[in-house]
């Protein structure tokens, strides 16, 4: 089956579900709801579920988003990022101030001590990479998951994000840069107890050495 | 064009592995809640199976819901190997009953233990082993811990001195399995669970026995495996000591199980917050021989707490002993005592012959002044001597005598002592090669040796190696050192340079020893002007320091830092260099000696910022300190109490800033010479004084003295006169 077809067999699904259908409803979950709890997964695990259930919820009532711009699973995934924010502006320190631009999913979600990030124990520098996504601002993240892991195409990441195409290529660019600099940060090992100076004693103690 | 895509392509990789049997469990649930689905649940027995906790070897952790007495549990499903005998699953599930009776603070409970087949599985039954799910299977049902374990402590950088009491929680858990006749087999940091309270639990008793009887000594992890279990010997509870005492080694010195060796080794430190004799107890744990170990687990947490414990003895108990102490330690010397000798340490390198070595290199450099500076020289020598024998002779007498402190301490007091030694040999060596140039300052190469009072509250023990070359080339570096540090106070600060950088660059020297090359490095640097090189070179010697817990260095550091950085280069940061200073010297603890010379530094800040009232408040404040501390013409006290000066003459106050400059002078005269440069600074400053009071006789005199001193010399001081002169003679000429 063809990316098209699955698509146009989603949307025909979600049609019937929204008339009335439940075995519709019950086949499309199924087929969709495990691309929707890996998103919740690398960002807030421990409510993963429930924010899968509301995210289905929301699309069997058609809330959030008024169509669908390019194909059905970006148009899940705009959901399920919804939902995610509304979430995090619940949760974050100062209520309704999280900004999915410039937070990032620690801000507003402390480490779960038990999480699919420490399930990755054994695989140390993937989960190296999954926790240093969630440093970056959430957008970054998403745009970064989406792009690698879901191989969206630069149209629907577009639309997952609610923005136009031609921002979404600067937005990657700089969510590499940042990635790069979470990882090398996460590298750096145990910060010294100078934070505030962290940055300066590293790069300045560098060229003492000659 | 980079734009970093091939990097973030490599550095994303493949998205996190699917848990298939959570996301059958998901939707599952999902569709319950959302549906209303009439489908069976995936449970086992009664319990509704909602998420998985975790997988291992064994099998799988779960997280589920028990409907009748409606809470949430931990399930257990581990793999029942076809080979294993049914004797084996028999063991296991007997051992988790009497588990199942056990209720103890620091053991998981165990509430429902069983076997399992596939059609206990309810909607996962059929696709159990796509899942990952084992079967057929035993079943364990426990109470359900949420947070984290031992291990996710470990990783998150939990201090040792903060895990000491859990572990010795974990072990009563252990212990009380013991008393049950329960062996653990399986002890390790991630099988000890802490919870939001610091609650610790000891988790999964026995379970790995059910692979253990299929492969002798393949249950358990073998990282953490006792060796006689190692060659197919039983689990037994000293093989749970072992492992319990090598989780411990883990936890406290932060090395992986395979180099528990430090514990035998004494170079390692023992970590902070912890007390030397834990290692030995530790050490006796994990001996290879099960019945060289502690007799039982109780026996070895007995001895930990008592390791643990501070053993300082109080003074009452050798009453008689006391009142001895307290009448004198020179009738204490004459009798049979552990401490007499202890102050000899000086007599070998300060006896007759340097003496004569040392009159002797005066009287070549300057037939003149021989006498006068040899004499000096010599008084600060005998003094230091003095002062080093009393604070040797008290270090041991304390122990031996007064018992009033532990060996521990004592070993951290003579060392600080013997570097201290070191240092004082290193002097009385480069005095006999006194060159023109080291002569006037051959005092300051005194007043430069490690303050003694210091090493009463030392820098925690130095281990040293136990191999003999590398214990030589530690006292090597440590000789380097000391001389690096003369050669800086006696002005020749390229060579204190190289030997700093040698002894940086010396591949088996200890972070400390690296710690305080890069000061001495910087310091020196500083002493030559090269300030932005010195800057560089003491943040690297403070973030040693620090990866060292090398506290007073890391406030030398900073202190250092604060002057050249604030003061010399007049940085802006210079106000953040003197809170770290400030904090570093907080968590020193008393330590009047640096207290003032960040009092000085933070007078040099102000001063520069042109908060001349300020300055003069923190450099009185620095005054007072030092009085109090220091000997009367300690150079330090000559520099504040010109500092203080010229902060005075900022201010338009010659009257006030007179008798400074005088105290500042006279210093300088008796300790350095009539000739010696700086004397001639400070009678600059004196010029400065008379002009202000109109007094130009006076001043032109005092001019002249300078003037005599650094006649024909290319010295600052001669600039600084010169242009004084030129001032009065523009002065006097603009005059009606």
């Amino acid at each position: 089956m063809t990316a098209r077809s699955q698509d146009a067999e989603d949307v025909a699904l979600l049609v019937r579900w929204r008339g009335g259908d439940v075995a519709a409803g019950e086949a499309l979950t199924r087929r969709s709801f495990r691309m929707v709890l890996r998103f919740f997964d690398t960002k807030a695990p421990a409510a993963a579920l429930d924010l899968t259930q509301q995210t289905f919820l929301a699309l069997a009532e058609g809330r959030g988003r008024a169509e669908i711009r390019t194909s059905f699973r970006a148009y899940l995934l705009g959901i399920a990022r919804y939902t995610l924010i509304a979430h995090l502006r619940h949760h974050y320190r100062a209520p309704g101030t999280f900004e999915p631009g410039h937070s990032s999913i620690l801000d507003a979600l402390p480490d779960p001590a038990s999480s699919p990030t420490a399930r990755l124990q054994d695989h140390q520098q993937r989960a190296q990479v999954v926790h240093a996504l969630r440093r970056l601002p959430l957008d970054h993240q998403i745009a970064l998951e989406m792009h690698y892991w879901n191989e969206l195409s630069i149209a629907e990441i577009a639309a997952v994000l609610d923005c136009t195409p031609g921002s979404i290529k600067a937005r990657l660019f700089r969510a590499r840069k940042a990635l790069q600099a979470a990882v090398a940060d996460l590298n750096a090992g145990a910060a010294p107890p100078l934070d505030r100076l962290e940055h300066e004693l590293s790069s300045v103690a560098k060229d003492a050495e000659t | 064009m980079d734009d970093g895509s091939w990097n973030a392509a490599g550095l994303m990789g493949a998205p996190p592995p699917a848990d298939a049997l959570r996301e059958e469990l998901a939707l599952a649930t999902l569709q319950r809640r959302m549906f209303d689905s009439k489908a069976p649940a995936p449970v086992l027995h009664r319990y509704v199976l909602l998420d998985t906790l975790g997988h291992g070897g064994f099998g799988v952790v779960l997280r589920a819901f028990d409907p009748d007495l409606e809470r949430a549990v931990a399930i257990k499903l581990l793999r029942v190997d076809a080979a294993a005998d049914d004797d084996g699953v028999e063991a296991l599930l007997r051992e988790a009953r009497i588990m199942a009776r056990l209720s103890h603070p620091n053991t998981v409970t165990v509430h429902d233990v069983g076997r399992y087949d596939r059609h206990d599985l309810g909607a996962v039954g059929t696709q159990a082993a796509d899942l990952g799910i084992p079967v057929p299977g035993v079943f364990l049902v426990m109470e359900l811990v949420e947070q984290g374990t031992l291990q996710q402590r470990l990783d998150a950088g939990a201090s040792p001195s903060s895990l000491f009491g859990l572990l010795l929680d974990a072990g009563a858990g252990l212990a009380a399995a013991h008393a049950l006749g329960v062996v653990h087999r399986d002890v390790k940091p991630n099988n000890i669970l802490i919870d939001a309270d610091e609650r610790v639990r000891v988790a999964d008793f026995g379970l790995s026995q059910t692979v253990e009887r299929a492969k002798p000594g393949a249950g358990g992890t073998p990282a953490f495996m006792a060796p006689e279990r190692m060659v197919g010997g039983a689990a037994t509870p000293a093989s749970d000591q072992y492992a319990f005492a090598l989780t411990c080694t883990v936890a406290l010195w932060r090395v992986p199980p395979a180099h528990a060796r430090v514990l035998f080794d004494d170079v390692a430190p023992v970590p902070d917050g912890l007390s030397a004799r834990v290692r030995p107890v530790l050490a006796r744990a994990l001996h290879s021989d099960p019945a060289a170990r502690y007799p039982t687990l109780p026996d070895l947490l007995g001895a930990l707490e008592d390791a643990q414990r501070p053993r300082v003895r109080p003074l009452w108990i050798g009453g008689a002993v006391t009142v001895a102490a307290g009448i004198g330690l020179a009738l204490l010397a004459t009798r049979d005592d552990p401490c007499a000798h202890a102050g000899d340490g000086l007599a070998t390198s300060w006896d007759a012959p340097a003496r004569a070595r040392l009159r002797g290199a005066f009287a070549d450099v300057s037939p003149t002044h021989a006498a006068d500076s040899s004499n000096a020289v010599e008084r600060a020598l005998d003094d230091y001597a003095s002062r080093w024998a009393s604070a040797a002779t008290e270090a041991c007498v304390d122990t031996h005598v007064r018992h009033v402190q532990s060996e521990d301490r004592l070993d951290a007091r003579v060392d600080c002592l013997g570097r201290l030694r070191i240092e004082f040999a290193e002097a009385v060596s480069l005095l006999a090669e006194a060159d023109a140039q080291l002569l006037p300052r051959a005092v300051d190469v005194v007043h430069g040796l490690g303050w003694i009072d210091a090493c009463e509250t030392p820098d925690g023990a130095a281990h040293l190696p136990n191999d003999p070359d590398a214990r030589d080339r530690h006292a090597q570096r440590s000789r380097q050192l000391a001389r690096a540090k003369l050669l800086e106070v006696s002005g020749r600060y390229t060579e204190a340079m190289a030997l700093a950088q040698a002894v940086r660059d010396s591949p088996d020297a200890s972070p400390i020893s690296r710690a305080r090359a890069r000061l001495r490095w910087g310091s020196a640097a500083a002493g030559r002007g090269l300030y932005d090189d010195a800057k560089r070179a003491l943040l690297a010697a403070i973030q040693d320091a620090e990866a060292a817990r090398a506290d007073a260095i890391v406030v030398d550091g900073w202190l250092r830092l604060l002057w050249v950085a604030g003061v010399e280069l007049g940085e802006p940061q210079g106000d953040t260099w003197a809170a770290f200073a400030r904090a570093a010297l907080t968590r020193l603890g008393d330590d009047p000696r640096r207290e003032a010379e960040l009092a000085h530094g933070l007078g040099g800040l102000a001063y520069r910022q042109g908060r001349y009232d300020d300055a003069l408040a923190h450099y009185q404040r620095a005054l007072a300190m030092q009085r109090s501390t220091l000997a009367e013409d300690d150079a330090a006290i000559a520099r504040t109490l010109n500092h203080i000066a010229n902060t005075l003459l900022e201010l338009h106050e010659p009257a006030d800033a007179a008798p400074y400059v005088d105290q500042a002078l006279a210093v300088r005269r008796r300790v350095l010479g009539e000739r010696h440069p700086l004397v001639a600074a400070a009678l600059n400053n004196r010029v400065r004084v008379e002009l202000g009071r109109g007094d130009v006789p006076a001043a032109l005199r005092t001019l002249a003295e300078a003037e005599r001193i650094t006649d024909g010399l290319d010295l600052p001081e001669a600039v600084v006169s010169a242009r004084l002169r030129q001032d009065i003679l523009r002065d006097l000429a603009e005059r009606p």
